[in-house]
């Protein structure tokens, strides 16, 4: 155990300018949205917009963390790769630190932003707002550890190939195997069978925020919420826990048994 | 023990080792020779876990090397990269922290008798200063096997004698076994009990240094230079 922490502290300064890259760029947006928003007398209209944007962002952060430093751990795999631990426990190390790094980033913006919202636009309650913000987070989060540990399953395909061909060609063959599985795995997913077998414990959510709605007129302006109801399955997300986990499995084993330094 | 049967390793098409057969034993100084692409590195990989014979067995004081052997092997690899962002000290404390046979009191005392200050950063190190730091960072583990590629590849040639000398005595040669693979054969030379010459990844000779100097007269430049021709 001392070992992994050791070196999750060690992955925290390796990926820490990952991490400062993804703030500046969400600062840049946000500040960019409110000072243009603030110039037009729009101001809520374009942060929201500026913020949704900077949500769906945040989708890709752990998998862009990864990249960044998985990609400076290739240029060292003779360090990396030479230890007693596991893969698994080196991946997850990586894993960590990036959720840590995933939820500090989010939480900055989420309460800047919740703060905004809740002095600025009258509708908004706490219980509207929290609603939202828990929706969003576990959206966002579930969502990017499964980009994640796609990503990792395909890096570590990607790191074979380069082993025996540049790396141009070996990512345009990782990417066809992405898409040909991609295609695959969407094709299993609509059939019937696996509908039953994974749309169980549906859960009706009611009036979730999915927008809003601006309505600009010479003197005034009005904002409001766009609500739908939906049903979420319990039995997807544990499909697409089950998913990750095996691709996670299949990175580590490729990379124990098949990557060399 | 270090045991090499009917090993070979192909990188694509292009042959790296071929049916090597090897055996080498504890307690010993041995160093591995031979020109540039001749397997020297491929050979240690292999010993380290790093890379997978293509065909035969790597075996370690009689376990089938894989990855994990990294528990009682010490690899030093030829490359120059490193954490950048960590200090001497630092490297050494990650260091100790990854490997239970970790040295930290002798890794100090090489450390000071390389003349290293534990508070540089890596960044900030000559590549000389950063080769010596790797050679503290192998040595410092009570293991088995320590495996060194060109570890005085980036020394000056001033302090590489005596950093060689040196060595000697942060060697537990009773219970460790020590390879070196160099091109500085003539200093090394005074150290090591062994040499193994490798030729387009065979080998192609494996002889006790003191032997080879009182029965043939040769140094191990002259019976490279005999055996290579």
């Amino acid at each position: 155990m001392n070992a992994w922490l050791s070196l999750t502290k060690k992955e925290f300064q390796l990926g820490l300018p990952a991490f400062l890259i993804v703030l500046i760029l969400y600062a840049g947006i946000l500040s960019g949205g409110y000072f243009i928003g603030n110039s037009v007398g729009y101001t809520e209209g374009l942060l929201s917009v500026a913020l949704g944007f900077v949500v769906t962002l945040h989708i890709f952060f752990l998998p862009f963390y990864l990249y960044y430093s998985l990609s400076a751990e290739r240029k060292r795999l003779h360090l990396w790769l030479h230890t007693p631990m596991s893969i698994a426990g080196l991946l997850s190390s990586k894993i960590v630190t990036g959720i840590i790094f995933m939820i500090t980033t989010f939480a900055v913006f989420v309460i800047g932003s919740t703060n905004f919202f809740l002095h600025s636009l009258d509708f908004f309650n706490q219980e509207t707002i929290f609603n939202l913000i828990g929706s969003i987070t576990v959206f966002v989060f579930t969502l990017g550890l499964f980009i994640a540990a796609t990503f990792l399953f395909f890096w570590s395909i990607f790191l074979t190939f380069s082993q025996l061909m540049n790396d141009f060609i070996s990512f345009i063959l990782t990417f066809i195997l992405f898409l040909f599985l991609s295609w695959i795995y969407g094709t299993v997913m609509e059939l019937s069978f696996m509908q039953t077998l994974t749309n169980w414990g549906s859960i009706q959510l009611n009036d979730i925020i999915v927008g809003f709605e601006f309505d600009y007129f010479e003197n005034a302006f009005e904002a409001q919420t766009m609500s739908e109801s939906s049903i979420f399955y319990i039995g997807n997300f544990v499909r697409d826990i089950v998913v990750a986990a095996i691709m996670f499995i299949a990175a580590c084993w490729i990379i124990e048994k098949k990557v060399e330094v | 023990m270090i045991t090499l049967t009917d090993v070979s390793k192909r990188y694509g098409t292009k042959k790296a080792l071929d049916h090597v057969n090897l055996e080498l034993t504890t307690g010993k100084l041995i160093g591995l020779v031979g020109e540039n692409g001749s397997g020297k590195s491929t050979t240690l990989k292999l010993i380290a876990g790093l890379n997978y014979p293509t065909n035969g067995e790597v075996r370690v004081d009689g376990e089938k090397v894989t990855r994990r052997i990294a528990d009682s092997v010490s690899y030093l690899s030829e490359l120059d990269e490193y954490y950048r962002f960590f200090t001497v000290k630092k490297s050494i404390e990650f260091q100790a922290s990854q490997f239970k046979d970790f040295d930290k009191e002798k890794a100090y005392d090489i450390l000071k008798f390389m003349k290293l200050d534990p508070n540089d950063k890596l960044k900030q190190l000559s590549k000389g200063n950063r080769g010596r730091l790797k050679i503290v960072l192998s040595l410092a583990r009570n293991v088995p096997v320590i495996l060194m590629d060109e570890p005085f590849s980036g020394l000056d040639p001033m302090v590489r004698n005596s950093i060689v000398k040196g060595l000697i005595s942060f060697i537990d040669l009773e219970k460790q076994l020590v390879l070196i693979t160099t091109h500085e054969i003539r200093e090394v030379e005074n150290i090591l009990d062994e040499v193994v010459a490798i030729k387009a990844g065979s080998i192609i000779g494996h002889h006790n240094v003191e032997e080879l100097r009182e029965q043939k007269q040769m140094s191990i430049v002259d019976w490279m230079t005999e055996v290579y021709e």
